[in-house]
C-alpha cells in the first residue's frame, strides 16, 4: 500500500507540476499582452522566454524519482522493442558479439591457467630450475636443455650451498611391475632425497620417501602415483606396506601422492628412490634435471654465485678415477644459469599463447566495429524519429540514451 | 533558454533561500514567486525558470513546502505554494549561515582593499 501512495503522489506531483508551468506561461502571455503585443506573439514570447518546457517538466520530475535508474529502465525496455521489431538484426548482433566474446574467455582461461596461475606447489615462486650452461662441453650440453647435472654434483650442492632450502635431482625411467595380476611397463620417476621437499605437495596417504629410503643398502621403498593407485589398487589405503616387484626387486609401497601431482612437467606411475651408492660416485654422469627450493629473500643471481663457487669445490672433491685430472672440466666453461620453474616448465610456449590472445582480442575489437557499423546504420535510419524526439523537447543527453 | 546578461545566475542555495523567505511572507504561485523576487530586489535578481520548477520540486521533496489547488490572480487553476514548519526552520538556519558568510566575505573584501 506505501508503494501505491507513493506512486499516486507521484502522479499528483506531476500533475501539479505540469498545471504551474502552463499557468506561468499564461501570465507573462497576458502580461505581454498587456505591454500592447498581439495575443500570438506574446504567446510565442513567453514559451520562448520560459525555455524547453518538456525538458524542464523532466527536470522537475526527476527530483522524485529513483535518481536516474528509471529512465535508463526505459530505455531498456525500449531497446528490448526494437530488438523484438528486427529479429534477424538482433542475432547478427548477439552472434557476433557472443563469439567474440566466447573466444576470448575461452583463451583467456587458458591463459591464466598455464601463464597467470603459477604451478601447482606452495610458493611455486621460489622454486628454481637447475640449469647449468656449459658451452664447452659440444654434444652433452644443449639449447634445450643445458647440460644435467651428475649423481656428486648433487651431493656437492645439496650439501654445500647457502642459498637453497632443499634441493634434488631426478631422471625418468621405465620399469617392470610383476607380481601384480600380469606384468606391467610403468613410467618411473626415479628421484634423489629432497625433490619432494622441494616441490612440498604432501601424500594423499602414507609418507614421502625419505633419507632412509635413499639408503643402496637399505630396505626398498616405492610411491605411487595417485592415477596408478587407483587404476591397479582401487585406491584402496591398505596398499600402504604392500610389496610391489619393480624389475623384480620388491619393493615396499610407503605412500601415494595426490591426483594432479606431477613431477614438474613429468606425468609418472611410481617414484622410486635413486639411491645413490657415494662410494662408486664419480664426476661424471650428466644425467640428471635438478630442482631447488631457494631460502626465503634468496636471489637467483645469489644462487648462481652460490654454485660458481661450489663447482671448483665439486671438482677437487670427487674423481673420475686414477690419472684423470679432475679439472679438465674447467674447458667446458660450466656456469649455473638457474631460472624460475614456471619459465622452464612453460617455455616458449608463453610467447605463443600471448599471439593467440591478442589475435583473439583483436577478433573481438572487430566484433565490436562490426556491430557499432550496424548501430550506426539504424541510427541513421532513425533520424526522423530523433527529430520529432527533439522537436518535443527531449534533451541531447536523452536522445543518446535511447540510441 | 535566454541568458539575460544583466543577470547573474544566483548560486546554489541562494535561490532557495530566496524562495522560502519569499513565500514566508505569503503563499504563492510560481510566475508569482518570480514576479515577487524581481521586484523586491528592484531587478537586481531575476528567477530563471529552468532553475525555480527543479527547485520546487526538490523543496517540496524534502518537506520544506507544501502545494496546494489555489487560482492565480487571474483566476485560472494553479498550485499555490506554503512554506511548512521544516521549511521555516530551515530558513532561520540559511539565514543565520548567509549573514556570516557574507560578514566573512565583506571582511576579507575589506582587507584587500587597504
Amino acid at each position: 500500500m506505501q508503494g501505491l501512495k507513493w506512486l499516486f503522489d507521484r502522479r499528483r506531483r506531476y500533475d501539479d507540476l505540469s498545471v504551474s508551468i502552463q499557468e506561468h506561461i499564461e501570465e507573462r502571455t497576458e502580461e505581454l499582452m498587456e505591454g500592447g503585443v498581439s495575443r500570438g506573439q506574446a504567446e510565442q514570447r513567453a514559451r520562448r522566454e520560459f525555455g524547453n518546457v518538456t525538458l524542464l517538466r523532466e527536470r522537475g520530475r526527476e527530483e522524485w524519482q529513483w535518481s536516474r535508474v528509471e529512465s535508463i529502465l526505459a530505455d531498456i525496455k525500449f531497446a528490448f522493442r526494437r530488438l523484438r521489431k528486427s529479429p534477424g538484426f538482433a542475432v547478427t548482433v548477439l552472434l557476433t558479439l557472443g563469439i567474440g566474446i566466447g573466444a576470448n574467455t575461452t583463451v583467456f582461461s587458458v591463459v591464466d591457467g598455464v601463464l597467470l596461475k603459477p604451478l601447482p606447489y606452495p610458493d611455486s615462486d621460489r622454486l628454481v630450475a637447475l640449469w647449468l650452461d656449459a658451452p664447452g662441453a659440444a654434444g652433452l650440453a644443449n639449447f634445450t636443455s643445458g647440460l644435467r647435472l651428475s649423481a656428486s654434483m648433487y651431493f656437492t650442492f645439496s650439501e654445500q650451498n647457502r642459498t637453497f632450502q632443499s634441493l634434488g635431482v631426478w631422471t625418468s625411467g621405465t620399469a617392470n611391475v610383476t607380481g601384480l595380476a600380469r606384468p606391467e611397463e610403468v613410467h618411473t620417476e626415479l628421484i634423489s632425497n629432497g625433490v619432494l621437499e622441494t616441490l612440498d605437495v604432501p601424500p594423499v596417504a602414507g609418507r614421502w620417501l625419505t633419507q632412509t629410503d635413499q639408503d643402496p643398502r637399505g630396505a626398498k621403498a616405492v610411491m605411487l602415483s595417485y592415477g596408478y593407485w587407483q587404476r591397479r589398487f582401487g585406491g584402496d589405503r591398505g596398499v600402504i606396506g604392500r610389496s610391489i616387484q619393480v624389475d623384480a626387486q620388491p619393493r615396499e609401497i610407503v605412500g601415494v601422492m595426490p591426483q594432479r601431482f606431477r613431477l614438474v612437467d613429468k606425468d609418472f606411475d611410481l617414484l622410486v628412490p635413486l639411491a645413490f651408492d657415494r662410494e662408486h660416485l664419480k664426476l661424471a654422469g650428466f644425467g640428471f634435471e635438478g630442482v631447488a627450493r631457494l631460502k626465503p629473500g634468496m636471489t637467483l643471481a645469489q644462487a648462481d654465485a652460490d654454485v660458481s663457487r661450489l663447482l671448483a669445490v665439486w671438482m677437487d672433491t670427487w674423481t673420475n678415477g686414477p690419472g684423470t685430472n679432475p679439472h679438465f672440466y674447467e674447458t667446458w666453461k660450466i656456469t649455473p644459469n638457474f631460472r624460475p620453474l614456471k619459465q622452464q616448465v612453460i617455455g616458449s610456449v608463453g610467447n605463443v599463447l600471448w599471439v593467440v590472445m591478442a589475435t583473439v582480442g583483436l577478433v573481438m575489437l572487430i566484433a565490436c566495429t562490426n556491430v557499432a557499423n550496424l548501430l550506426l546504420v539504424r541510427a541513421d535510419a532513425r533520424q526522423q524519429e530523433f527529430s520529432i524526439r527533439a522537436a518535443l523537447g527531449a534533451g541531447r543527453g536523452r536522445i543518446a540514451h535511447a540510441l | 533558454m535566454a541568458k539575460n546578461p544583466e543577470h547573474r545566475d544566483l548560486f546554489p542555495g541562494a535561490l532557495e533561500v530566496m524562495i522560502l523567505q519569499s513565500l514566508r511572507l505569503k503563499p504563492m504561485h510560481g510566475y508569482a514567486l518570480v514576479k515577487h523576487i524581481k521586484q523586491v530586489s528592484e531587478n537586481l535578481l531575476q528567477v530563471e525558470e529552468g532553475s525555480l520548477y527543479p527547485a520546487l520540486q526538490r523543496m517540496l521533496r524534502e518537506g520544506w513546502l507544501e502545494s496546494e489547488v489555489g487560482t492565480s490572480a487571474k483566476g485560472r487553476p494553479t498550485r499555490i505554494y506554503r512554506l511548512t514548519d521544516a521549511g521555516v526552520r530551515h530558513l532561520e538556519e540559511e539565514v543565520v549561515s548567509f549573514g556570516r558568510m557574507f560578514a566573512g566575505i565583506t571582511r576579507v573584501l575589506a582587507v584587500a582593499k587597504t
